[in-house]
């Protein structure tokens, strides 16, 4: 398969999971879509390294990571969403439900954590493979996921979730 | 609140968050583009050295651009649409039809005069086919005439309404009628075996690819909503000729899934990079019970039921010379679902 195809395949497959992640991590909508088209183009212009990457979705994922970094970075001083956006459901009677409180909860986690928590439990990243992707040591990832997952489980839109599933 | 828990809201979180379709001709035209600069960078490096050493860097130069020249260059795109509207057609004839309106590939029909029709109604007013029953009769249509086919559009007046609105739309439709330039095409739709209905994703790909264009399929689960086989760009949009087009399929997700990773040994007095071994992984839980071997690569893989499992590992030569069992683990239960594939490294740590 030549590359407009395998990139093709991939990026169709994985476009909403990039775009998703992006908001997940703290982007507008918009943001989050410019961020996984520049991702994309990334993949695209290093196709070789990612068709060789051992694990394709943390490459991805760390390209992703970088770039959101290198865009905080530049706009330092402008405008930093923290919030998800009001996420669209059919019936407004259930908007307020886990899921809702879940992003807002989400909101609330310091950056680092937040980022843990979408990169093991959304991107089903290994621990490992986070320290990579977060180049920080397996330790960090684990304690950070700790305490998220504690702030979380503490946190008063998420109560009924300490009980566990319904 | 267990790991599992976590996933299920997160993922239930995460698809409520609207997603457009991913911009493929977009993203394509640029990351060529930016292999190009970053290939004449590449060249023009090689260039600088060559006139240095043999003064004959100029032929290069054009020989590298030549290789990427295609054999024929497609005329300009269409222009912009009017505000409020996109091109929409068949073969190398579009009209500008109001962004809003549907054009699923579903809406397949098949007239008395033998032709096919693809019908496009305004959004909200009658969803079906002339002269389907219960639909209303089109107050006007613009048909748009090809070799293989007509592209109709059907403008229907709102049950009660008066038809000067309808008649005025299809005058803006008819005036807009652009034809496309050469290397250009609208994004065909494959015929329907019955007629009517909806065309398989493999007709519509070989459509596609009859049509010079490369295609790309992809499947969804099937209780996403949205009709059986759909494409982005849509059926009918003007695209380059060899462009990309990606179909989606909805598929029943199938009743096995799978996990798939390496067999690992980290750590150790002097934190050596992890190190691929042989072994024997075995996975546990909902009901199943299964061992799976591990070569000396490292790399193994599971099938089975969808479901949740703990995976843990014995390899030769850990913690003693047959390797104690299930004494190495992944870092977490695996969650094996339908729609990927797990990605599960197993560790051996060594002390």
């Amino acid at each position: 398969m030549d590359r407009d195809a395998a990139f093709s395949e991939y990026a169709a497959a994985r476009w909403r999971v990039l775009v998703r992640a992006g908001v997940l991590l703290g982007c507008d909508p918009a943001a989050a879509e410019d961020l996984a088209q520049l991702t994309l183009l990334r993949c695209y212009v290093k196709w070789p390294h990612v068709e060789r990457a051992a694990d394709r979705h943390a490459y991805v994922a760390r390209i992703q990571l970088n770039l959101l970094r290198t865009a905080r970075r530049r706009r330092w001083s402008g405008e930093r969403p923290t919030e998800l956006p009001d996420l669209p459901t059919a019936d407004p009677a259930t908007r307020l439900d886990d899921a809702d409180a879940l992003a807002r909860a989400l909101a609330s986690l310091p950056a680092a954590q937040r980022q843990a928590v979408v990169l093991r439990f959304y991107l089903q990243l290994s621990e490992r493979q986070i320290a990579e992707v977060a180049r920080v040591a397996p330790g960090t990832v684990k304690s950070r996921l700790s305490r998220a997952l504690t702030a979380l489980a503490a946190h008063p839109g998420l109560a009924a979730l300490r009980e566990g599933p319904p | 609140m267990t790991e599992d828990r976590m996933t299920e809201l997160l993922e239930r979180t995460a698809s409520r968050i609207p997603a457009s379709d991913p911009p493929l001709g977009a993203l394509l035209r640029d990351g060529r583009r930016g292999l190009r600069r970053r290939r004449v960078g590449v060249v023009a490096a090689s260039v600088v050295v060559v006139v240095v050493v043999a003064g004959v860097g100029t032929a290069l130069i054009s020989g590298g651009h030549r290789d990427n020249a295609p054999s024929v260059e497609p005329g300009p795109p269409p222009p912009p649409p009017p505000a409020g509207t996109r091109w929409a057609g068949i073969g190398r004839t579009v009209v500008a039809v109001p962004r809003g309106w549907s054009m699923w590939p579903g809406l397949y029909c098949s007239s008395n005069d033998g032709h096919d029709h693809v019908t496009i109604v305004e959004a909200g007013v009658t969803v079906g086919c002339y002269p389907n029953e219960g639909s209303l009769p089109p107050t006007e249509v613009v048909a748009l005439e090809e070799r293989d086919g007509t592209f109709q559009v059907q403008v229907d007046a709102s049950p009660g309404s008066h038809s000067t609105h309808a008649v005025a739309l299809q005058r803006r439709v008819e005036a807009s009628r652009t034809t496309l330039s050469t290397g250009w095409l609208a994004v065909p739709l494959a015929a329907s075996a019955e007629g009517v209905g909806a065309s398989t994703a493999d007709a519509e790909a070989s459509a596609l690819r009859a049509a010079g264009l490369r295609v790309s399929r992809v499947q969804e689960p099937a209780w996403d909503p949205g009709p059986q086989v759909r494409t982005v760009p849509a059926v009918g949009t003007p695209v380059k000729e060899g462009s990309t087009v990606i179909v989606y399929e909805r598929v029943t997700p199938p009743a096995s899934a799978s996990m798939a990773g390496r067999l690992l040994w980290v750590g150790g007095p002097s934190a050596v990079d992890p190190a691929p071994h042989a072994g024997t992984v075995h996975v546990v839980g909902d009901g199943l019970d299964e061992y799976v071997a591990v070569h000396r690569g490292g790399r193994w893989s599971f099938q089975g039921p969808a479901g949740t499992y703990a995976v843990t590992a014995s390899s030769p030569g850990y913690l003693s010379a047959a390797g104690v069992p299930d004494s190495c683990r992944a870092d977490h239960r695996v969650r094996m679902r339908w729609t990927r594939p797990a990605n599960v490294d197993v560790y051996c740590q060594l002390r």
